[in-house]
């Protein structure tokens, strides 16, 4: 079991079906790097731009 | 004076009749809450019903009348609250145990600029538990119920929303969308949702799930009255950070505008195989209604739409576990188990993939700015199934078809409105999603009128 910086556990035992789920949003994200991310450097925001100026 | 097609009719029609005194503010907001009262029991669709509160806005709105202080289309007008914006004075449990018996002392944003144009308040909307969950099917609260099926689910999470709208209990209610909240149980239940653009409305005192994706919208039975509910609530508020600074035109004046030069771009992906054909038949027969308006239809294929799931789990989840960190230290055990596993999966996420779903939410708002030169309006079916019942609705796989065609667009921030485009052979209501550029409200919801016009499905009745 995953345990906090201070040493105690971090939550309930998991069961399987908890893992399988987390693996699988695991991998939906890492699949993200199939976007071309690495050019991303320095643009991340943290917000919808909808400020950005479209056409 | 309350004969039954008053419950049906629209905020313009029953509006007009206040305003001429035909019928006073009491005495429709009494036939409402005689409604409310009658079919609660079948479906679910409050938490709170607000009887001595509506009957005091409505008395207000009567003298204030009478008096010759009119305060717009909303006045008098009986409308709902999903019960996670906060009133002043009235509970707001989020459709939590945690938050039961909290009764907050200001109101939202929202709510207070909903009571300033008018609107009575007749109740406060069941939930999915903490907005966080796509069935509304609640452990606390229960079910909210299909009022066309009620052995179907409402989708959620503002499915008291939809239910009690379609229902003609009240005229509005106001949601809140963060994956297809709004839109989603309205294409289900047959009625009208918009998430405007990320900003538009404040979400002042609306209890929070993911900062970043969350959206406050109306639920209405025609657009038009979806206009006039925005037109009451947008504007820049300090209080939301995440508030727009803009001037929002009236929205009702270019509903009948022409559609003459408009492009509609339908998106080829959200047209596959997993959608219901009796869906893509509706949603194809709808652009060809708004072809013979006047709009050119095209195809349009985006195949970074793929890339929904990973984005959405790395920002929702992260998100979410955030705002509840507090509560999950301390009160765990009062979740329900659905919103409690979703809630410990984002614990476990790390900041690394929180921000590699940020850097790609940004490449698919630069892709779909490409889009966009192209067409003016993007179309999809809301929602690729039929309304499932509860048990076919249970488990991952059915939340991710619920929400597969609207989530991408709380990730990007822009507006969408659903509305219905038919029903199926066995009576189930089916959606129309039109998305917009930011901030262009005004061309989704002149798209969804024409149509709605033209079709009529509006004119069609649940038999609660």
């Amino acid at each position: 079991m995953q345990q906090q910086p201070d040493g105690t556990p971090a939550q309930a035992p998991a069961d399987d079906q908890f893992e399988r789920i987390l693996s699988a949003l695991c991998e939906d994200i890492e699949k993200l790097d199939t976007l071309g991310l690495a050019d991303e450097r320095g643009r991340v925001i943290v917000e919808p731009a909808s400020t950005l100026h479209w056409s | 004076v309350a004969d039954e097609s008053l419950h049906y009719q629209t905020i313009r029609e029953v509006g007009e009749r206040l305003k001429r005194r035909e019928i006073s503010a009491v005495e429709l907001a009494t036939a409402i809450l005689d409604r409310a009262e009658k079919l609660d029991g079948t479906l679910n669709a409050f938490i709170t019903i607000t009887r001595e509160t509506a009957l005091a806005q409505a008395r207000s709105a009567d003298q204030a009348l009478a008096a010759g202080h009119y305060l717009g289309p909303l006045h008098g007008i009986p409308i709902s609250l999903k019960d996670l914006y906060q009133t002043s004075g009235i509970t707001t449990t989020g459709g939590s145990k945690i938050l039961a018996d909290w009764v907050p002392e200001a109101d939202s944003t929202v709510a207070r600029r909903l009571r300033q144009a008018g609107a009575v308040l007749i109740g406060k909307n069941n939930l999915h538990e903490f907005a966080y969950g796509a069935t509304n099917e609640n452990p606390h609260y229960g079910p909210a119920r299909n009022p066309w099926n009620v052995e179907r689910i409402t989708g959620g999470s503002s499915g008291g929303s939809s239910a009690a709208v379609a229902a003609g209990i009240g005229y509005a209610s106001m949601g809140s969308d963060t994956g297809g909240s709004i839109r989603l149980p309205a294409a289900l239940c047959g009625v009208v949702g918009v998430k405007p653009t990320y900003g538009l409305v404040s979400r002042a005192g609306v209890l929070p799930l993911s900062w970043s994706l969350d959206h406050c919208g109306p639920l209405t039975r025609t657009v038009e009255d979806t206009a006039l509910i925005l037109n009451a609530i947008v504007g820049h508020d300090a209080s939301d950070p995440a508030s727009a600074s803009r001037v929002t035109p009236d929205l009702c004046t270019a509903l009948d505008r022409r559609m003459n030069g408009l492009r509609i771009g339908l998106l080829t992906e959200y047209m596959g195989d997993n959608v219901v054909p009796e869906i893509k038949d509706g949603v194809r027969a709808a652009l060809t209604a708004l072809q013979g308006q006047g709009a050119s239809v095209e195809e349009v294929s985006v195949p970074e739409v793929g890339h929904r799931n990973g984005v959405v789990a790395a920002i929702l989840y992260s998100e979410a576990s955030t705002v509840h960190e507090r509560w999950l230290r301390t009160r765990g055990a009062e979740y329900g188990a659905d919103v409690l596993e979703r809630l410990r999966h984002g614990q476990r996420l790390a900041a690394t993939q929180y921000l590699r779903g940020q850097q790609a939410r940004r490449a698919l708002m630069e892709r779909f700015r490409t889009v966009f030169t192209g067409i003016d309006v993007l179309a999809t079916p809301t929602v690729p199934i039929l309304a499932p019942t509860l048990p076919e609705s249970r488990g991952w796989a059915a939340r991710s078809q619920l929400l597969g065609f609207t989530q991408l667009f709380n990730v990007l921030g822009l507006p969408a409105v659903s509305v219905p485009c038919g029903f199926s052979r066995n009576g189930l209501p089916m959606g129309l999603q039109l998305v917009g550029r930011p901030f262009e409200e005004e061309t989704i919801l002149r798209v969804a009128h024409t149509y709605e016009q033209q079709a009529g499905w509006y004119n069609n009745r649940p038999a609660v």
